[in-house]
């Protein structure tokens, strides 16, 4: 599989009481198109920092992210934790938003949504304000949004961290599903072990700060995944070795 | 269907409202017509006064909102605002009365200097307001923006617009109350033929109708606040909610 991302050597310092901190360590990694793809790691490892940095959004850095071929920036969309939504936009004004930088007119964008709406099941809430909605219900249309501009490769920090178990489990279902669906490429954080198994084909393991790669572990697991199977139990308690040696 | 409910603000929310808001509309004029009776002024200049006062006023509202609203976004955030924010600091602490006679010395006894020194009394609280609406704004709502590649017309429209309405208003509602005062003060010094100022200096010796005089401004001021000012707060705070 050709790599739609590949970031070379990141090095990020932060600066602390005027001394420079240094966060993530010469990592490296390729991202293959189609891959559910996760990073874990102790949380303050600067996860959610190299997401940001894959995606542009963080800028100052050390190291070198190349983009695949016919991929550009435009191609990309970002799941966030606290879902980020305009809270004076609608649902539907919400989800146009990664649609609006397109060259797409009113009735072809409104296609667009009215099918993520559905898809989401977030008909009813159309003409909603995010105020209005349950978390779970907001990470789905922080996700419809992600998924609506068709983007090559989503970005998702910590996207189930705000939610009770129950609803984040039936996310990621929901995820799942559509992912196997429409196969973009998905890059997530977490630092819950059995999310990254639930769901990455490729899971990198990171250190504590600062954060090196410590391994990058394919997952075996056949899906659909069964998360109570003997086989699960072990790779997960592989994987906590990983983080605590 | 959904372009209805874009940006719709829900402002009056009963009947009972809307007579209130209707009452709030008719009290002002109510009240300068027994204010003529009582004191025999003769009412069209009273109103003419009122009126010219207003207009004033309102102009120099439009020019200052208009001028801090646009250096609030060109400096909000960024290296510039490091250099730019202190120098509006110390603008809006310049003691602008000094600057009046000097005013009045190159555009006369004229509407221009009152207008001018309105506007330079009103737009600190709305810039100011304006930069910290802007400044609360999440920083993953920025990010939202810029992975979407939001730019031009729709990021003005969907972001930069609505993030800044509260201090819109709350600096509006900030600088108008400091615009009153400073107009019936300048318009005093400038001496300028019609307006309050010139109402409250032509009766200096009656204390009776300076007291009206004043509870008529109150009454004006009250009108403006209920009907436009305390409604659109609501609104702009409504929106913000999450």
């Amino acid at each position: 599989m050709p790599a739609v991302i590949t970031l070379k050597n990141i090095t990020k310092y932060f600066e602390e009481d005027g001394k420079q901190l240094l966060i993530l360590d010469n990592i490296s990694l390729e991202i293959e198109t189609g891959e559910f793809f996760v990073l874990v790691g102790p949380s303050g490892s600067g996860k959610s920092t190299l997401l940001r940095i894959a995606s542009g959004l963080e800028k100052s850095y050390k190291g070198e992210v190349i983009l695949g071929k016919d991929m550009s920036q435009k191609d990309m969309s970002f799941v966030f934790q606290q879902f980020a939504l305009l809270p004076w936009l609608t649902v539907f004004e919400n989800i146009e938003l990664s649609l609006l930088s397109k060259n797409l007119d009113p009735d072809q964008r409104r296609k667009i949504v009215s099918g993520e709406l559905k898809q989401f099941g977030l008909e009813k809430f159309t003409h909603s304000h995010p105020k209005d909605l349950s978390g779970g219900m907001r990470q789905r249309v922080g996700i419809a949004r992600a998924l609506a501009s068709s983007p090559k490769i989503i970005f998702m920090d910590e996207p189930f961290s705000e939610l009770d178990s129950f609803t984040a489990e039936e996310l990621r279902r929901e995820l799942l599903q559509i992912w196997i669906k429409r196969r973009p490429t998905i890059v997530m954080v977490t630092h819950i072990i059995a999310e990254a198994l639930e769901l990455a084909d490729r899971i990198a393991v990171l250190t504590a700060r600062p954060a090196k790669i410590e391994r990058v572990v394919k997952n075996t697991l056949p899906r659909p995944r069964v998360m109570r199977s003997n086989d699960f139990f072990h790779m997960e308690d592989q994987l906590y070795s990983l983080i605590r040696p | 269907m959904h372009r209805t409910y874009r940006h719709r603000m829900k402002i009056y929310r009963s009947g009972l409202h809307l007579a209130v808001t209707f009452m709030l509309i008719v009290a002002p004029f109510l009240f300068l017509l027994f204010f003529a009776q009582i004191e025999r002024l003769a009412i069209s200049t009273l109103f003419h006064d009122v009126f010219v006062s207003v207009i004033r006023l309102f102009i120099a509202f439009l020019i200052a909102a208009f001028l801090a609203w646009v250096l609030a976004i060109m400096f909000y955030k960024g290296h510039r605002s490091h250099a730019v924010l202190p120098i509006f600091d110390i603008l809006n602490s310049f003691p602008s009365f000094a600057i009046l006679p000097l005013a009045i010395q190159y555009w006369g006894q004229t509407n221009l200097t009152v207008i001018f020194f309105l506007v330079l009394t009103i737009i600190w609280p709305i810039l100011f307001s304006v930069v910290s609406s802007l400044k609360l704004a999440r920083h993953d709502w920025e990010e939202a923006t810029e992975i979407y590649h939001l730019s031009g017309w729709a990021y003005f429209k969907n972001f930069i617009w609505p993030l800044s309405i509260p201090g819109l208003v709350t600096g509006s509602i900030i600088g108008l109350g400091e615009g009153w005062g400073a107009l019936v003060a300048t318009e005093i010094i400038v001496s300028l033929p019609g307006g309050l100022g010139k109402f409250f200096q032509g009766h200096a010796e009656n204390t009776r109708v300076t007291i009206f005089g004043i509870l008529a401004l109150l009454i004006i001021v009250f009108s403006v606040n209920k009907l436009i000012w305390t409604p659109l707060l609501d609104a702009s705070h409504r929106q913000m909610e999450e």
